[in-house]
C-alpha cells in the first residue's frame, strides 16, 4: 500500500504545509492607511503622531510612537478596537472599528493607492 | 469477480455519475469533528476510474457530479459553484498527471491526498482572489493542506479498496 513515490509526495506537502511557519521573508509595510468610509488617510510610521478621527460613534484617536500603531481610544461600545493593542510593521493584520467605521494597517509604500486625501 | 459489461460508454457514466451525485448528497448528513472538512466520497469514484485507466470516464463522472450536486444544492451557476467546479477540475487533472507520470511509484492514498488537497486550495485562492484581490502564502494554507490530509486519506483508502476487489469493465463489441 506504501510505495517509495509516496515519500516524495508525502515530503511534498510536509515542506508546503511547513514553510509559512519558518518564512524568515515576512510582511513588512511602512506606511499606515487609515480608511474611513471613502476617506484615506496615510501616515508617516516614522513621526510619532496622534491622528483623531470624527464620525460613526463619536471620535477615534489613532496613535503612532515607535513605529507601531493602535487605536488609543474609541467611542464605540465593545471597544474591541481598543483590545487589538498595537500593530507591528510586520503585522499583516488589521485594526478594525466597524461601528466608527474605521479600518488601520499597514501597507507598503508602493501598493497601488487609489486616492490619498489630507 | 466483478464484471461489469457495457455497449457504450454513456450507461457507465449515467450509473456512477448518479452514484457519485448520492454520495456527495449523502455526505451532508456525515458531520465530522473538524470544521470545514467533507469526506469527499464521491471523488472515490473518479479515483477508482483514474485507477482502471477510464479517463474519460473520470472526468464525466467528475463534471456530471459537480453540476448536479450544486442543482440540488440551489447553488448551479453561483460563485460557490463556479469555485467547486474549478476545484474538482483542477484536482481531477492533479490526479490524472501524478497517476500517468508516477503512477507506478505512488499508492492511491497519496494520489487521492494531492488530489484533495489542489481541490481546496484552487477553492481558497478564487475566494481570496475575489473578496481581497491578494493572494498570499501564509499560515491558512497550512491549515487548508492539512485539513486536506484527513479528507484525502479517506477517499484514498475507499478508492483503493474498490480498485483491489477484481472488478473488471468489459466493453460489449458491436
Amino acid at each position: 500500500m506504501f510505495k517509495f513515490g509516496d515519500i516524495i509526495i508525502y515530503a511534498v506537502i510536509i515542506i508546503s504545509i511547513s514553510y509559512p511557519l519558518f518564512n524568515k521573508r515576512r510582511f513588512s509595510g511602512d506606511k499606515i492607511q487609515i480608511i474611513h468610509g471613502k476617506e484615506i488617510k496615510i501616515l508617516d510610521a516614522n513621526k510619532d503622531t496622534v491622528f483623531v478621527i470624527s464620525g460613526g460613534n463619536g471620535l477615534t484617536e489613532v496613535e503612532v510612537r515607535n513605529n507601531m500603531v493602535r487605536v488609543k481610544k474609541s467611542n464605540c461600545r465593545d471597544k474591541y478596537c481598543e483590545k487589538q493593542d498595537w500593530l507591528n510593521k510586520s503585522d499583516n493584520r488589521s485594526i478594525i472599528c466597524m461601528p466608527n467605521k474605521v479600518i488601520v494597517r499597514f501597507i507598503k509604500e508602493n501598493s497601488g493607492i487609489d486616492a490619498v486625501t489630507e | 469477480m466483478l464484471k461489469i459489461e457495457y455497449g457504450s460508454r454513456v450507461y457507465i457514466i449515467a450509473v456512477f455519475s448518479a452514484l457519485a451525485s448520492l454520495l456527495q448528497l449523502l455526505e451532508i448528513f456525515i458531520i465530522l469533528p473538524i470544521p470545514f472538512v467533507k469526506i469527499g466520497l464521491a471523488n472515490a469514484i473518479v479515483l477508482f476510474f483514474i485507477l482502471k485507466r477510464q479517463y474519460l470516464i473520470a472526468f464525466m463522472v467528475n463534471m456530471i457530479r459537480v453540476f448536479i450536486g450544486g442543482f440540488f444544492s440551489a447553488k448551479l451557476f453561483s460563485l460557490p459553484f463556479i469555485f467547486s467546479f474549478a476545484g474538482a477540475n483542477l484536482s481531477y487533472f492533479a490526479m490524472l498527471f501524478l497517476f500517468i507520470i508516477i503512477g507506478r511509484i505512488t499508492s492511491a492514498v497519496a494520489i487521492s491526498v494531492c488530489g484533495a488537497i489542489i481541490f481546496n486550495l484552487t477553492q481558497y485562492c478564487l475566494f481570496v482572489y475575489f473578496f481581497n484581490r491578494t493572494i498570499d502564502y501564509n499560515v491558512t494554507v497550512s491549515i487548508i493542506i492539512s485539513l486536506s490530509l484527513i479528507p484525502g486519506v479517506l477517499t484514498g483508502i475507499i478508492a483503493d479498496m474498490l480498485n483491489k476487489q477484481d472488478i473488471e469493465l468489459i466493453k460489449k463489441p458491436r
